[in-house]
C-alpha cells in the first residue's frame, strides 16, 4: 500500500505504508550538549574574552578548547571522533555572516575539544554554532551543541 | 546548473511557483531556497525497495537541488545499491557502503559527506523516483530538496 501525499505546490508525493512524510522538516533527535571550560590561545598565550570578542592578530595560530558537557554537567567522555574533521570560521562584515570561511582542525576525544587554525586575514571571524551543527550533522553525528558563537576578531 | 531550463520571471529567469520557499539551510552565512521533503521510516525489504516517488504538476519543471539517503544501520550492515529515477529512466545508479554515519548525497552541492555527489540541480520533468536495496528489516530517512519552475 502507498500513502499519496498533495503537497500544496502541486507536487504529489508517493511514500510507503508505514513510513512518515514531515512537513515541518525531520524531527531532531539529537543529544544536546554545551561547551565549559572554554580556553583560548593565540601561539600559545591565553587569550582574555573582552567585550565578546577573542582578539589576535593576522597570521596567528589560535586554538580553542573546552570540555562538552551533558545536562548534569559532566563531560561527556564517551564522545569521540575517529579523526580529526574542520570547524568553519565565517568572516563577518557589518555584522553579517558572509561566505568567507576558513577551517580550524578539530580533535574531538573523550568529551574535550580541541580547535586549531591559523587566522591569516584581518577581520571578525566567528564559530557559529548553528552551523558547526549543521557540519555535524552532515558527518552524521548524534549529537548538538548548545553555545553562544565564538568571535575571534584579528 | 543547465541555465537554459530556467526561464520565465524575472532577474536570473526562474519563476516559482506560489510564494518563496522557506530557506533549507538554518545558518544565515548559506541559508538556500528550495521546498524541501522529509521522509523518515522507510523500511526495505531484501530486495530493490521504491522509497519515494515524486510526480511534477503539469506545466512545471522540477529543478532538484539535493537528495539524499540516511540509515540507521550498524556499522556491520551494509547497503548495496541504490538508484534514481527520473522520467521514466535510471539515471543514476550505484553500488556502495551505506554503514551507521553516513548520508547518501545521490544529488546536491553542500559538502561535508564522503559518499555519493554525482550532480547538481537535475532537472525533472514528470516524475522522479529512488529506490534502494539494503539488508532487510532496516529503515532510512529520504531528504529531497527543489524548487519548481515554469515550463514553457
Amino acid at each position: 500500500m502507498m500513502q499519496i501525499i498533495n503537497l500544496p505546490d502541486g507536487v504529489t508525493l508517493n511514500i510507503n505504508e508505514g513510513a512518515t512524510f514531515h512537513p515541518e522538516g525531520l524531527p531532531d533527535n539529537r543529544a544536546v550538549y554545551t561547551i565549559k571550560n572554554q580556553v583560548a590561545t593565540s601561539e600559545g598565550m591565553p587569550l582574555q574574552l573582552f567585550a565578546g570578542n577573542y582578539y589576535c592578530q593576522p597570521g596567528d595560530t589560535v586554538q580553542l578548547q573546552g570540555d562538552i558537557t551533558d545536562s548534569s554537567g559532566n563531560t561527556a567522555t564517551e564522545i569521540n571522533l575517529p579523526v580529526t574533521v574542520k570547524m568553519p570560521l565565517v568572516r563577518h562584515a557589518n555584522g553579517q555572516p558572509t561566505t568567507d570561511e576558513i577551517y580550524l582542525n578539530v580533535a574531538l576525544v573523550n568529551g574535550v575539544i580541541t580547535a586549531t587554525g591559523k587566522i591569516e586575514r584581518s577581520g571578525d571571524w566567528k564559530i557559529l554554532i548553528e552551523r558547526n551543527n549543521e557540519a555535524l550533522q552532515r558527518i552524521g553525528a548524534d549529537f548538538k551543541l548548545v553555545a553562544g558563537d565564538i568571535t575571534f576578531l584579528a | 546548473m543547465d541555465l537554459s531550463r530556467l526561464r520565465g520571471g524575472s532577474g536570473p529567469g526562474i519563476r516559482l511557483k506560489g510564494a518563496q520557499p522557506a530557506p533549507v539551510v538554518a545558518s544565515n552565512a548559506y541559508a538556500y531556497y528550495g521546498t524541501a521533503i522529509n521522509i523518515s521510516g522507510i523500511n526495505i525489504s531484501a530486495g530493490m525497495t521504491q522509497l519515494c516517488s515524486i510526480d511534477v504538476p503539469a506545466g512545471k519543471e522540477m529543478i532538484v537541488l539535493e537528495a539524499q539517503i540516511a540509515s540507521g544501520l550498524t556499522s556491520t550492515q551494509q547497503a548495496a545499491y541504490w538508484e534514481f529515477e527520473k522520467d521514466g529512466e535510471v539515471v543514476l545508479s550505484t553500488g556502495n557502503v551505506l554503514q551507521s554515519a553516513d548520508r547518501m548525497m545521490i544529488v546536491g552541492k553542500i559538502g561535508g559527506e564522503t559518499t555519493d555527489r554525482l550532480v547538481s540541480n537535475l532537472v525533472v520533468n514528470s516524475n522522479m523516483k529512488i529506490r534502494a536495496h539494503k539488508p532487510a528489516g532496516t529503515s532510512v530517512t529520504v531528504q529531497v530538496t527543489y524548487i519548481l519552475t515554469e515550463r514553457s
